[in-house]
Formats: C-alpha cells, sequence, structure tokens
C-alpha cells in the first residue's frame, strides 16, 4: 500500500488509529497498542499526529519538550529520523505532536506524502499514528494509507456518529481515486441521477448499479472499495447490551459498503486507564493483568496473527 | 402481489443466493432488529426515509425469498422449496396461546394438508401461510389483516373456535412487536 515505497529495505507496518471525537480514548489506545507491539519485541515508532491536541508525550511520561511533528510538516526539521525520541519503554520511541496554533493542523497534501515517505525509512517493525480527535479529518490521507486503519468508538450516539461520519469521508475520498477517473465520474453520475429509479441507498448498491451500465468504470471502483478495509475498536463498554456494538457496526458497515469490517476488540470501562494516565506511566507497562491491556493484546492478536500478515501487498 | 426474488433480495439480506431457510431467517431477524429506530450501531449511517424504507425493503426481500417456499416456485429458490409434500407431524399439538404459528402448522401437517393445497383453498399466498406458521411478526401485514388469516386458516383446517385462535395469535404478535394489546 502506500508505504511500499522503498522495496529494498523492509517497511515499517503502519496502523493509524482514528475516528473522529476526542476524548473516546484513541490516544491511550494508540499509545498502549505500541507499548504492546514493543513488548514482544518489535521496534516501533509511535507518531502522535493529532496536531493541536498532541498529549501522547503526557501518557508515556515524557516531557513536553523538543521537536514536533509540525516541524517536520514545516519542513524546519528536514528529516522525520531526527526527531524520533526515545521513551522509557524498550523498542519504543516517539514523534512528539505539536503543541502549537491550529493553523499547522491541516497539512497540505505534499507535506502528507513526505511523511509517509519518511516514515516507510525508519528503523521500525511499526509505525502507529494518532490520528487524534477534532483534527482526525484532515488526517484521512494516513487513514487510508496504513495498513491497519483502526476506527475507535464508545457506545453513545454521538461517537457512532462520528465513527460513520468518518468511514463515509474516508470510503469516498478512496473511490475518488478510482480510474479511469473520466469514466468512472460519467457512470457514477449517470446512476446518481436515477438514484430514486434505481433505488439505490448505499455505496454497495451504487456499485452494482455501475456494474450493470459500465463494468470497465465498475471495475476500477472495485479496485479501490477492495483497498478500503478498516476495522473497528470499541472502547468503554459499561453495559452489557453494548458488547455487539463492534460486531453489529461490523455488519452495518458490510451491508453499506460491501465490505468486510471486523470489530478487533470490546474493551470494557476499566478504573485503571484514568489512573495510569494520571501517574504518566502506560497502562500496559503499570497494569500488565488489567482487562483493558488484555483486550489490547487482543486486538494486537487479531492484527498480527491474522491476515494483517500480508504486509505490503 | 408475489414477486421473484432476484439477486438484490438476498444482497441485502448479506447472504448467496440458496441459503438455507434457517439461514435467511435469522439474517432477517438481526438486520431488523441492527436498522430498529432505537438501533446505537446503526445510528446516523441512514437518514430516517432511508432507514424505514431500508426497514421495508428488508420485509419485502424476506417475502419474496420465502416466498419461494411451498408456492408452486421451487425453480425460483431452490434451496428453499423441498420437494416434500407434507412433513411428517412431530409430538403433540403446541397450545394455541403459546405457539399459535406452530399450532397452525402442526393441525395442517396432522391433516396432511400441504401449505400449497391450504394456500388453494383460502386464497391465501403460500409464503404468507408461511411466515404466519413461522410467527415472522415483523415480515406480516398489521394485525387486522392477520386476524382474518388466521381465521380463514382455521376453518380450513376445521379447528374448533377459529376466532379464538386468531384472537390468541394477535394477542402474541402484539406482545411480540411490543403493542399495546
Amino acid at each position: 500500500m502506500g508505504t511500499a515505497t522503498n522495496p529494498p529495505a523492509p517497511t515499517p507496518r503502519v496502523w493509524a488509529i482514528g475516528g473522529g471525537k476526542g476524548g473516546i480514548g484513541k490516544s491511550v489506545i494508540a499509545a498502549n497498542l505500541a507499548v504492546v507491539l514493543a513488548q514482544r519485541g518489535c521496534r516501533v515508532v509511535l507518531i502522535d499526529a493529532d496536531l493541536g491536541g498532541a498529549n501522547l508525550h503526557t501518557i508515556l511520561g515524557m516531557p513536553a519538550r523538543g521537536p514536533t511533528l509540525s516541524d517536520f510538516l514545516l519542513r524546519r526539521s528536514e528529516r522525520l529520523g531526527d526527531i524520533v525520541v526515545p521513551t522509557a519503554t524498550a523498542g519504543l520511541s516517539l514523534v512528539s505532536g505539536s503543541r502549537a496554533p491550529v493553523d499547522s493542523a491541516n497539512p497540505r497534501y505534499a507535506q502528507k506524502v513526505r511523511l509517509l515517505r519518511h516514515i516507510a525509512t525508519l528503523p521500525a517493525d511499526h509505525a502507529v499514528l494518532d490520528l487524534g480527535g477534532g483534527s482526525s479529518f484532515n488526517m484521512l490521507d494516513f487513514f487510508l494509507a496504513a495498513d491497519h486503519g483502526v476506527v475507535v468508538v464508545v457506545p453513545e450516539a454521538t461517537s457512532v456518529e462520528n465513527a460513520y461520519h468518518f468511514l463515509k469521508a474516508a470510503y469516498f475520498r478512496r473511490m475518488r481515486r478510482a480510474q479511469p477517473r473520466e469514466r468512472v465520474k460519467a457512470a457514477v453520475a449517470a446512476a446518481m441521477a436515477q438514484l430514486q429509479q434505481l433505488d439505490i441507498r448505499s455505496p454497495r448498491e451504487l456499485l452494482r448499479r455501475v456494474a450493470e451500465a459500465d463494468p470497465t468504470a465498475a471495475e476500477g471502483m472495485l479496485r479501490e472499495a477492495r483497498r478500503f478495509d478498516p476495522a473497528l475498536v470499541v472502547n468503554r463498554v459499561q453495559r452489557p447490551e453494548h458488547r455487539r456494538l463492534g460486531v453489529d457496526m461490523g455488519l452495518a458497515c458490510e451491508d453499506y459498503f460491501g465490505r468486510r469490517m471486523p470489530c478487533l476488540g470490546t474493551i470494557e470501562e476499566d478504573e485503571v486507564v484514568a489512573r495510569s494516565v494520571h501517574e504518566r506511566q502506560p497502562a500496559a507497562e503499570r497494569y500488565p493483568d488489567s482487562r483493558f491491556v488484555g483486550a489490547l493484546r487482543g486486538v494486537v492478536d487479531r492484527l498480527v496473527g491474522g491476515a494483517g500478515a500480508a504486509h505490503g501487498a | 402481489m408475489a414477486r421473484d426474488a432476484g439477486p438484490q433480495d438476498w444482497e441485502l439480506l448479506g447472504l448467496a443466493p440458496g441459503a438455507s431457510l434457517e439461514e435467511v431467517r435469522a439474517a432477517y431477524a438481526r438486520r431488523k432488529e441492527l436498522y430498529g429506530p432505537d438501533a446505537l450501531a446503526s445510528y446516523s449511517l441512514h437518514d430516517e426515509p432511508e432507514r424505514e424504507a431500508l426497514l421495508a425493503r428488508l420485509d419485502d426481500a424476506y417475502r419474496a425469498i420465502v416466498g419461494g417456499l411451498g408456492g408452486g416456485t421451487a425453480a425460483r429458490a431452490p434451496a428453499l422449496a423441498p420437494p416434500v409434500p407434507v412433513e411428517a407431524p412431530a409430538g403433540p399439538a403446541p397450545a394455541p396461546d403459546q405457539h399459535p404459528g406452530a399450532f397452525l402448522r402442526h393441525h395442517r401437517v396432522v391433516r396432511q394438508v400441504a401449505t400449497g393445497q391450504l394456500a388453494a383453498e383460502t386464497k391465501i399466498r403460500a409464503s404468507m401461510l408461511e411466515l404466519l406458521e413461522s410467527e415472522s411478526f415483523h415480515a406480516l401485514p398489521a394485525p387486522v389483516y392477520v386476524r382474518g388469516f388466521v381465521v380463514q386458516c382455521a376453518r380450513a383446517l376445521k379447528l374448533e373456535d377459529p376466532e379464538g385462535i386468531a384472537e390468541a395469535y394477535v394477542a402474541k404478535m402484539r406482545a411480540a412487536l411490543g403493542e399495546s394489546p
């Protein structure tokens, strides 16, 4: 995928943790996923791409100083490798996020491509990107370029709404690349003009209608659709009826997008999360036997152990 | 009213054409819940008119697929139309107030009446009879019509107190749909 630009050396597998809406535990999950990977002997770089709202350094107990991702994006630092700093966790290093004003929160496309190119050259097995809440829509390109796009959701209507908003935006951004572009545009426009008559109510149905009218355009769209494979993690579950939320959302997404969307884990509310942040030490180190960390290990097992092994394909 | 099940019906239920009746029922029930008005898991994925249209289409797809059973449409939905004339009755009659659908099926089978025969006699479509017997309340029309269907079936099967059976059926249907009697 997007990282496979440097064939000779193995490139890091890129994880992007996103999903819109702040305060649902994305950063804590990103940080602890990175720690779990490092604990398994992997070289991991955690990248705080929550521009304007960075706090991974706090979760890892690191000082808020030194160059940040913004310095790289604004070309004050030429190489990403120069701003990677080691953490107290063996094997884990960090690219801090910006604590700078918001004008840097929307990097230009060229800078995003440059960042992906530099990530591919890092001497690491995994690069974990925290895409943040408010700014994560600017980060859709990272989400799409990642080997593993993970959407975090909590059992609240606002969070579910944000997750679908984010997934739709990601899907349509992906489909904009479908080739041959003009033909795809024309075929989609023709189907959309008959939205009512054809009873098209989802991207999956749109694709089917396009396939009937123009198989070549549909083939190009299908190629992009196949590369749209995010996964879900449900965080902060308190009530038993919400344990199925991830699987149910996965099914709704499959019906809607026509793509399978696995639920990688359902994480129950656990007070060790807040405590570990206060203690400024990642839960995966401080509370390795907690339910929270156990659930995160399950997420890693599911991605690294399963189909995730088809890295860079 | 009767309609052939097409690929889009199977797609709507997330199944490959030819899935078993059990799979069809499970997929249908799961989606009725998933896209219900209070479902958190599908919240905001569709706007309200879209969501209602989706539910209506699910009903329609389910009827079209299940309609392949027993109504002389075997060629259209082979997996759902086993060429069995009438199943063998199993066990005693279920209680009409607890399992009114199974009660009807039991007496139909005991009398060796195929669904298609009952359909011909009552002029109620075979697929509708199937929904009635399987208590697929979500797929059935409004209780007022269901009451009429049950009375007709009970009369055709020469059961005692058709009105009472219909009453029991509708009471269970309303309870299952969360309506007050």
